[in-house]
């Protein structure tokens, strides 16, 4: 198991973490929630091709590195969806079209395809969608909805998951965010993000809309949704390790009662207890990417599911209680102590609750063992 | 068992049954919301309560109170909030009017209450600083006596409705040297005198309620000295411990978790609706059986009030530890509820009026998850929960 980076993801790490504290910034950002330019530029460093393999077009790394870069970016809060288009949407498309055009400007630039797939009944039910398609000639005509989609106004095209009348198991379609019957309503997240809710009313489609196979993308779905989940909560684990540290900055300096607050037991506890959750959270992602780096399947599932739990009950903890040690002034937007808590609040909800996912854990361990 | 008489169940109904003719229906769907209370709000319903006699609900008659047992003080409160009313400006009603009948002279009172009661005058609460938190007592706001006036200098944060407030009560220093709380007075300072300047802070749920209050040679009357100079200590010490009994938060956490059953019922999930999911109904389940023990603990809290001997124990420090952890609780359970309909901002100015022609989430989601960040608050203002817990700590230590 693969504890600590090697000299080439330390360095990779390295220089993100230097472009993170140096070079960029959101300011200017349009409504679309990222900076084509910016997007650019993380295509050219082949940030969005790490964690997958040569022979679908990637760089040929594994889910450390991909992890090694979303921790990074959770360490600065960079707004950019790295998430759903370097983790899901690159995952699915190397197993459903590997080395397609599609994936190939993904991860290289030229273009954005992204995976919408999150409905909100779901709730973390990887598989459960109500989008629908009927067959109309030779193409198809999709209706239902996608919610939260995170990184969707940035989009150039989109990749639909719905189920086709009569057959069993998801195909993913892809749709030009300006098609008819396609209504994209964006807002800002509560981590200033950007996201969309998408409704798709009668929406027609030709034949060579459709990605990969027909009525049979069920598994790669999983595994790509679980690529997401893991990477996320390499980003919650870099958010956490800043909360914390930005903390315990916080005890050094601030003084009331005639010393720094770090004096008091009571906040050193604290502190501690905010270090303990952060290494629990590390320690069940590293798990889950060497599982994720394995062959056995239902372990993958198992651990992405215990990722997510884990780290979620980790973040709302540190997230919460760096706030509280900070007083007063962590509750200002302008401070920025509680933009951590809000990213952490962000990603609990993301392709289901940490509350679901110890559910999803609980009924997988439970099929394994009958 | 009930802590409430059979005449304070009556009492609970006419509250009631004013609450639904009295509060205009738009002002009851905005504070469902929970967004903060606008000035118009505030005042318009203060109004309305004071022609009934009710809009300084915890004061004695003597000073224009309804004079009510503590009881019912609780139901009033209690009912007020269900019913989707703006809170009273606590710092009017709950912390200066009290001082200013407690230990301001006969002028003041005369001067002062009327404005409190009719909320003509809205006052804000300027003790904390920049420097003075949880340490109240190294405050260094300061004022130097010059005939007739004190001069105040310094700076004051955190200041709740200080952007639309009239008055603002200050602890100010007048003594350099001593104990620190020897050298502490009481001040009441109008808003719209010259050398006081208010800057907007926005909190994390991208709300406008706090303020900086920068205080530059401003010229007070002595005669707005509440008490003794050098003394003030003492009175905000009564007015901090009010503080915390009102923060009990028992209506709040009720309205919320009845906002969280509700919210649930709507949200839906591959097998039917969230509130009849088995994991949820016992997470659920857990929170209500929480605010249960919360609300006998509030009642024996009021029990002893009323006996008038309270015990040794500083058990509004437990009250307010717990009403607050329990809110928290019970507000991230409903933010995680709503699921990804929790995900969009709904800002305050674009929501509170009305809602928009489009949104992002159900009506039902307006609202709940930034009432989750600024709460993140409740378990800082009103004395830290570790300093509450210091106390708790420190009085069982004692023996
Ligand atoms: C939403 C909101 C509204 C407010 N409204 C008003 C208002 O209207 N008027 C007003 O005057 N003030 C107001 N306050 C200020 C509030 O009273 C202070 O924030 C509070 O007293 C804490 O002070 P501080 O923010 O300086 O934190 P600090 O005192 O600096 O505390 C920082 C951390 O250290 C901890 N700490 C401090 N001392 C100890 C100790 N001895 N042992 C253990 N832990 C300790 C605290 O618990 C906290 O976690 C408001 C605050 C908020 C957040």
């Amino acid at each position: 198991m693969q504890f600590l980076p090697d000299e080439a993801q330390s360095m990779m790490r390295d220089t993100v973490r230097r472009w993170v504290e140096k070079d960029y910034s959101a300011e200017g950002d349009s409504t679309l929630g990222c900076d084509p330019d910016r997007w650019a530029f993380l295509a050219e460093q082949g940030w969005l091709a790490a964690g997958v393999s040569e022979e679908a077009g990637g760089l040929g790394g594994n889910a450390f590195d991909l992890c090694t870069i979303a921790e990074e970016l959770g360490r600065g809060l960079v707004r950019d969806a790295f998430v759903p288009f370097a983790g899901a949407t690159a995952n699915l498309l190397a197993q459903i079209a590997p080395g397609s055009d599609l994936l190939q400007e993904l991860l290289w630039g030229g273009g954005r395809p992204l995976l919408a797939h999150s409905e909100a009944a779901a709730r973390g039910e990887q598989l459960f969608i109500e989008t629908t398609a009927r067959a109309d000639g030779d193409g198809f005509v999709l209706d239902g909805r996608k919610d939260a989609v995170l990184g969707g106004p940035f989009a150039t095209s989109l990749l639909i998951s719905a189920r086709i009348e009569g057959e069993d198991g998801i195909t993913i379609f892809q749709i030009d965010p300006g098609q008819p019957g396609l209504t994209q309503q964006s807002f800002r997240t509560i981590d200033n993000r950007s996201a969309c809710n998408l409704v798709l009313d009668g929406v027609k489609l030709a034949s060579d809309a459709l990605v990969g196979p027909r009525s049979g993308a069920d598994n790669a779905l999983i595994l790509a949704l679980d690529q997401a989940i893991l990477a996320s909560c390499a980003e919650a684990v870099g958010a956490m390790e800043a909360a914390m540290l930005m903390t315990r900055d916080y005890l050094r300096t601030r003084k009331q009662f005639g010393s720094e607050i770090g004096k008091f037991q009571a906040l050193q506890h604290r502190l501690a207890d905010m270090f303990i959750e952060t290494e629990q959270a590390r320690s069940i992602v590293l798990r889950a990417i060497d599982a994720a780096c394995g062959e056995d399947v239902a372990q993958r599932q198992r651990l992405a599911a215990a990722a997510k739990s884990r780290v979620a009950q980790a973040g709302l903890f540190v997230g919460g209680q760096a706030i509280q040690l900070h007083g007063g002034i962590g509750m200002t937007e302008e401070y920025g102590v509680g933009h951590y808590f809000k990213r952490l609040m962000a990603f609990d909800l993301y392709l289901g609750s940490g509350n679901a996912h110890l559910e999803r854990f609980a009924a997988l361990q439970q099929a394994e063992r009958t | 068992m009930s802590f409430f008489t059979a005449e304070d169940e009556t009492f609970r109904l006419e509250v009631r049954r004013f609450i639904q003719t009295a509060l205009p229906l738009e002002m009851r769907e905005r504070n469902h919301r929970a967004y903060h209370p606008t000035r118009d709000d505030v005042v318009l319903w203060t109004k309305a309560l004071q022609q009934k006699g009710w809009s300084v609900p915890s004061w004695p008659i003597e000073y224009g109170g309804p004079g009510w047992t503590v009881r019912q003080r609780h139901i009033f409160e209690e009912e007020c909030f269900l019913g989707g009313a703006p809170e009273l400006s606590p710092q009017g009603n709950s912390l200066v009017g009290p001082v200013i009948y407690t230990f301001g002279n006969q002028e003041q009172k005369t001067r002062f209450l009327p404005g409190i009661i009719s909320a003509d005058q809205l006052w804000a609460q300027g003790f904390s600083e920049p420097n003075s938190g949880s340490d109240l007592a190294s405050l260094r706001t300061r004022a130097d006596r010059d005939g007739d006036h004190y001069v105040v200098n310094g700076q004051k944060t955190w200041t709740s409705e200080g952007h639309f407030s009239d008055w603002l009560f200050l602890l100010v220093r007048t003594r350099q040297d001593g104990k620190p709380q020897a050298g502490i007075s009481f001040l009441l300072v109008d808003m719209k005198t010259p050398g006081i300047t208010v800057r907007p802070i926005i909190s994390i749920d991208e709300g406008h309620s706090l303020n900086e209050v920068f205080l530059e040679d401003v010229r007070v009357p002595v005669e707005n000295l509440v008490g003794e100079e050098n003394q003030g200590w003492t009175y905000a010490k009564v007015l901090l411990g009010e503080e915390r009994s009102f923060s009990a938060m028992v209506p709040r956490c009720k309205m919320e978790f009845e906002r969280l059953r509700r919210n649930a019922s709507f949200s839906r999930t591959s097998r039917g609706r969230l509130i009849d999911d088995p994991h949820f109904a016992k997470r659920l389940s857990a929170l209500e059986i929480e605010l249960l023990a919360h609300e006998t603990t509030t009642w024996r809290v009021l029990a002893e009030e009323e006996s008038g001997h309270a015990g040794a124990m500083p058990t509004s420090s437990i009250i307010k530890i717990k009403g607050t952890e329990l809110l928290q609780q019970i507000e991230l359970l409903s933010v995680e509820a709503l699921g990804l309909d929790a995900m969009p901002v709904y800002p305050e100015e674009e929501y509170r009026e009305a809602l928009p022609a489009t949104m992002p989430g159900p009506v039902h989601a307006v609202g709940v998850t930034s009432e989750m960040f600024y709460r993140r608050a409740a378990t800082i203002y009103g004395g830290t929960n570790e300093i509450q817990r210091n106390l708790i700590a420190g009085t069982l230590l004692k023996g």
